[in-house]
C-alpha cells in the first residue's frame, strides 16, 4: 500500500498549500516562473498519485501542446514571424509563446487539482468547514456518496431486467430506449425509497435535534507547525518577488519580461521551493522506508 | 421499575379503516432480551415505531407508552435520540455519510458530543464490534452484513439503554445473519443492553430470547419464554410453527415426547431447542421406547443424458474481469427436465454467477453452455427470453418501477391486446397467488408478496427453465410454504427450476435433485435425501439431531412420523 506523507499532514496544511498554489499558477506569467510551477505540479502529482499519476501527466502534456498550437494559430498580433501560412496569415513566435504560457498555465492549474483530490478527500475537506456550516457539509458529503450509490443500483437494476430479456443492449432503437428509460424509473423510485429510510435514520440518530459537534480524525501535530513555518517563509519570498512585478510578463506585440536579477533569482527559487513542498515531505519521509527495505 | 411499559395501545394509520395495533399490553424489564414475532403486516414494525416519537407514524392513536415511567413523548428528542437506539432493515439506506468512521461518529456530531468525548466513544465501539480495521474505509466497500454491523454499532456508540432492531436480518444471507444476532446477543450480555427485535427467522432469534411475543392481526397472541411460546405455536396448529427450530418441532409432535425431558428441567423447559439437545432427548426417546435405527428409501440419483437435459454445463470457467479470479472454474452440470434443482452452498461460492452464465448475461471464456438441448451461442436473445429462459434476481424490487403491480406486469406483455393482457396477468396472478395485490404499489407490498409479484414478473416470459436466485431471502415461514407450492406447481406443469440457496431447510424440503457448489465447481448433485444425509453441514437440523437413529430422515415432519411408527 502507498503513504503519502504529504497527504497524512492536518487538512488546514494541505488545502491552504494548494490554494496557495493553484493562485500562484494563475497570477505568475514569466515563462520560467510558470515552468516551475508546471514542473512542480506535474512532481507533486507523481509524487501522490503513483504510477496512476503518468495517465494524467501524459494527457496535460497532449492539452499544452494542443492550447499553444490553436493560440498561436488564432493570435495573429506579435512581432516576429516565423512563417505565412493559409495564404497570408502570419505564425508569430510572440503569440506561440503566450500560447504556451496560457497552456502552462491551464496545465498547471489542472495538475494542482489532481493532486488535490487525491489529498484533500472529502472527509478532510468536510472536517475543514465542518463547524462553519455543518449543514451545507453534510449536505454535500451525502450528495458524494449519492452518485456511486446510484450508478451501483442501475447496473444492478440493468443486471437484472436482463434476466427477463429487457436488456438495453438487445432489440430494436425503440426497445433499447424504452428499456433504458425503465431503469431510470426503477432507479428514481429505489432512491426515492431509500431517502425515506435514511431520513429516518437520521433523525432517529437526533439529526435536527440541536447544535452539532464534529468528529475529527486529525490534530495539528509538530510536524504539520513545521511544514506551516517553512512554507510561510518560502511564500513571503514568492510573494514579494511577484509583488514586485518579477514574475510578470507581456507578450503582445512583443516579449517584455522583468530584466533579470539576483534578488529576482532567490524569489523565484522561493517559488520553486514552496511549490515542490508535497515532493519534500514525501521524499524525506519515504527515503528511510526505500534504505532499509532495499537492505533487507 | 421496567424499561417500557404499553399500556392498551391501539393505532390507525392516517386514512385507514383498521387499526393496526389493538389493544397493546406489554412491559418490557430492563436488560432483558425481547424476540417478537409474526406473520408479515401483523404490526410488529409498527409497535416497534410507537417506542421512539420521530419515527412514529402518523395516524390515530389511543393508550400510553411509558419509557423509564414518564410517558414517551414528555421525553425530550435528544434524550430519545441518545437513550433509544433504533435499528432497521435496509442495511444500505440507513448509511448517512461515506466514510466508516464517519458514520460511527454521526449520531454523537448530532446530539453534540463533544469532541474527545466522542473520539473514545467512537473507538471504543469500533473495537466492542471488531470493525476498526474497516475504520477508514469507505461505506460502499462493505457488503451487506458488514454494512449492518456498521449501522448497529453507529447506533451503541451513543449508549443506548433499549435497543430496538426491526427485523434487522431479513436481508442478509444465513450466515452474516447470524454473525449480525451474534454481535446483537452481545450487546445484551455484555453491555446489558435491553433489545426488543422483530424477527421472522424464528429459530435465530428465538433460541436466547428471554421472552417471545406473538403478535397475530395487530395483538399479542402468546407471550412467554421460547420453548412455552413454541410448544403453544405448534399445539394451536399455527403457520408461524413451521419456522420453529426442528428439536421442538419433533418433540412437539411426537406423542408421549414429555416422558423424555431433557433432565432436571420442569414441564415446556424441558423441550429440546438446539440440535445438542434434540439428539440427547431423541437418543433417550428411542431407547425408552425401544426405537432401532431405520433409513428410509432412497430415490435413485437421477440420471440425465446430455440431451436430454433441460440445463448442462461442461466445464464452465467464467470470470468477471481479465485479471480478476475465476469464479466458475470448470462447472460440469446437467439439470433434468421437469425438476427443482437446488443449488446450496456459501457465500462467493459462485451461485448467483452460474445463474447469470446459464442465461447468457455473463458469458463464459471456456466451456459449453446448453438450454434445453440448444447451445446458448445458436440462441437469439429475444428468443431465449421469450419461452427459453428468466431468471428471478435476488433482489425482486429490482424488477419494479411503476406505480402498481399491474402496470409492471403489463411491462412484460406489450404488444398484446388489451383482453389479452388482462387475461394474461389474471391467470399468472392466480398461480403466484397475487391477485389480491395487482393494484398495490410494489413497493408497499411485504417481502414475500413483493418475491411473488417478481415471480409472476419472469413468468410472463413463459420460460421452460426458470431460474431463481435466493427466492427466500427474508420470507416468512408461511410465506415459504406458499412458495414452495407455487414452485411444485409449475414443476408439474412441465417446468424446470433451477434454484441457488442458502437456505438448505427449504431446498431439502421441496427440491427433486440437489447439488453444492463450492468453490466454482459443482460438488455433487444427487436426489435430496441422499445429498442431505451424506453432508454434515449442509444439511437440515432435523437430519443433524436425528442422524444416529434415522440416518437419511431430512424433514421434520419425516422424523416424527419414524419416531410415531414402528
Amino acid at each position: 500500500m502507498r503513504r503519502d506523507a504529504f497527504g497524512e499532514l492536518h487538512p488546514a496544511v494541505t488545502f491552504g498549500f494548494f490554494m496557495c498554489a493553484v493562485i500562484f499558477s494563475i497570477i505568475v506569467q514569466d515563462p520560467l516562473w510558470t515552468g516551475a510551477s508546471l514542473v512542480a505540479s506535474a512532481l507533486c502529482l507523481v509524487s501522490v498519485r503513483g504510477r496512476r499519476a503518468w495517465r494524467m501527466v501524459a494527457a496535460m502534456a497532449a492539452a499544452f501542446v494542443a492550447i499553444a498550437a490553436v493560440n498561436a494559430l488564432l493570435n495573429a498580433h506579435g512581432s516576429t514571424v516565423l512563417f505565412i501560412y493559409l495564404g497570408g496569415r502570419p505564425f508569430t513566435l510572440e503569440a506561440l509563446l503566450s500560447g504556451m504560457q496560457t497552456a502552462g498555465m491551464f496545465a498547471s492549474v489542472m495538475l494542482w487539482f489532481g493532486s488535490y483530490a487525491q489529498v484533500v478527500t472529502t472527509d478532510r475537506f468536510t472536517y475543514l468547514f465542518g463547524n462553519a456550516a455543518p449543514a451545507v457539509t453534510l449536505t454535500l458529503t451525502m450528495a458524494l456518496r449519492l452518485v456511486p450509490t446510484c450508478l451501483r443500483r442501475a447496473r444492478r437494476i440493468s443486471a437484472a431486467r436482463a434476466g427477463i430479456g429487457k436488456s438495453v443492449s438487445a432489440g430494436s432503437a425503440r426497445a433499447r430506449a424504452v428499456s433504458g428509460l425503465e431503469i431510470l424509473n426503477a432507479l428514481t423510485a429505489r432512491s426515492l425509497e431509500g431517502a425515506i429510510i435514511t431520513a429516518d435514520s437520521m433523525r432517529s440518530r437526533g439529526y435536527g435535534s440541536g447544535a452539532r459537534t464534529q468528529m475529527a480524525c486529525v490534530r495539528f501535530s509538530g510536524r504539520d507547525a513545521a511544514v506551516t513555518a517553512a512554507g510561510a517563509v518560502l511564500f513571503a519570498g514568492a510573494a514579494f518577488g511577484i509583488a514586485r512585478g518579477w514574475a510578470s510578463a507581456q507578450f503582445l506585440p512583443t516579449v517584455v519580461l522583468a530584466p533579470p536579477s539576483g534578488a529576482s533569482a532567490v524569489t523565484l527559487a522561493a517559488f520553486a521551493g514552496f511549490l515542490l513542498i508535497p515532493v519534500i515531505v514525501n521524499a524525506k519521509e519515504g527515503s528511510p522506508w526505500r534504505s532499509s527495505s532495499s537492505r533487507i | 421499575m421496567a424499561q417500557f411499559i404499553i399500556q392498551d395501545l391501539t393505532f390507525t394509520y392516517a386514512g385507514a379503516a383498521h387499526s393496526v395495533l389493538r389493544g397493546i399490553d406489554l412491559s418490557v424489564r430492563p436488560g432483558e432480551f425481547v424476540c417478537l414475532v409474526g406473520k408479515s403486516g401483523c404490526g410488529k414494525s409498527t409497535l416497534l415505531r410507537q417506542l421512539k416519537s420521530v419515527l412514529t407514524p402518523t395516524g390515530e392513536r389511543t393508550g400510553r407508552v411509558l419509557f423509564d415511567g414518564v410517558p414517551l413523548e414528555e421525553v425530550g428528542l435528544r434524550d430519545q435520540s441518545r437513550l433509544i437506539g433504533f435499528v432497521m432493515q435496509d442495511p444500505e439506506a440507513q448509511v448517512v455519510t461515506d466514510k466508516v468512521w464517519h458514520e460511527l461518529a454521526f449520531g454523537l456530531e448530532s446530539i453534540g458530543c463533544p469532541q474527545q468525548a466522542m473520539r473514545v466513544r467512537v473507538a471504543e465501539m469500533a473495537s466492542f464490534f471488531g470493525i476498526q480495521h474497516w475504520f477508514r474505509r469507505e461505506v460502499a466497500e462493505l457488503s451487506g452484513g458488514q454494512k449492518q454491523l456498521l449501522n448497529l454499532a453507529s447506533v451503541m456508540a451513543m449508549q443506548p439503554n433499549v435497543l430496538i432492531l426491526d427485523e434487522p436480518t431479513a436481508q442478509l444471507d444465513p450466515i452474516a445473519a447470524s454473525g449480525f444476532m451474534e454481535a446483537v446477543r452481545k450487546v445484551n450480555r455484555e453491555l446489558g443492553c435491553t433489545v426488543l427485535i422483530a424477527e421472522h427467522r424464528l429459530d435465530e432469534a428465538c433460541v436466547e430470547a428471554d421472552r417471545v411475543v406473538v403478535m397475530d392481526r395487530g395483538r399479542v397472541s402468546i407471550a412467554g419464554t421460547p420453548r412455552e411460546v413454541g410448544l403453544a405455536l405448534e399445539a394451536a396448529g399455527d403457520g408461524m410453527a413451521a419456522a420453529l427450530p426442528a428439536p421442538l418441532r419433533i418433540f412437539a409432535g411426537v406423542e408421549g415426547a414429555q416422558e423424555c425431558q431433557l433432565a432436571d428441567l420442569g414441564d415446556a423447559e424441558g423441550a429440546p431447542l438446539s440440535v445438542r439437545e434434540g439428539r440427547t432427548w431423541l437418543a433417550s426417546y428411542a431407547r425408552a421406547r425401544g426405537l432401532a435405527v431405520r433409513t428410509l428409501e432412497e430415490e435413485p440419483a437421477p440420471g440425465v443424458d446430455a440431451k436430454d437435459a433441460a440445463l448442462s454445463m461442461e466445464d464452465v470457467w467464467f470470470r468477471y474481469h481479465r485479471d480478476a479470479p475465476d469464479v466458475l472454474r470448470g462447472v460440469d452440470l446437467r439439470v433434468p427436465r421437469r425438476s427443482l434443482f437446488a443449488l446450496v452452498g456459501g457465500n462467493g461460492a459462485g451461485k448467483s454467477t452460474l445463474l447469470k452464465t446459464a442465461c447468457g448475461i455473463c458469458k463464459p471464456h471456456r466451456g459449453k453452455v446448453k438450454v434445453l438441448g440448444r447451445p446458448l451461442s445458436r440462441w437469439k436473445e429475444a428468443d431465449l427470453f421469450r419461452g427459453g429462459a428468466a431468471l428471478l434476481p435476488q433482489d425482486p424490487q429490482d424488477l419494479f418501477a411503476k406505480r402498481t403491480v399491474r402496470a409492471d406486469l403489463e411491462e412484460m406483455l406489450s404488444g398484446l391486446p388489451a383482453d389479452e393482457r388482462a387475461r394474461r396477468i389474471d391467470e399468472v396472478a392466480r398461480t403466484c397467488r397475487i391477485s389480491a395485490q395487482l393494484d398495490q404499489h410494489p413497493f408497499d407490498l411485504s417481502g414475500g408478496e413483493l418475491e411473488r409479484a417478481a415471480l409472476a414478473k419472469v413468468l410472463l416470459c413463459e420460460p421452460e427453465l426458470l431460474l431463481l436466485d435466493e427466492p427466500t431471502k427474508g420470507l416468512d415461514a408461511v410465506f415459504k410454504q406458499t412458495l414452495g407450492n407455487v414452485l411444485h406447481e409449475l414443476m408439474d406443469a412441465g417446468m424446470t427450476i433451477v434454484m441457488v440457496s442458502h437456505d438448505v431447510e427449504f431446498c431439502a424440503r421441496w427440491a427433486t435433485v440437489a447439488a453444492l457448489l463450492f468453490d466454482g465447481v459443482v460438488m455433487a448433485a444427487d436426489a435430496p435425501r441422499a445429498f442431505f444425509a451424506n453432508n454434515a453441514f449442509y444439511t437440515t437440523a432435523a437430519n443433524r439431531m436425528s442422524r444416529q437413529v434415522f440416518p437419511n430422515a431430512v424433514t421434520a415432519e419425516e422424523v416424527v412420523e419414524l419416531c410415531l411408527s414402528r
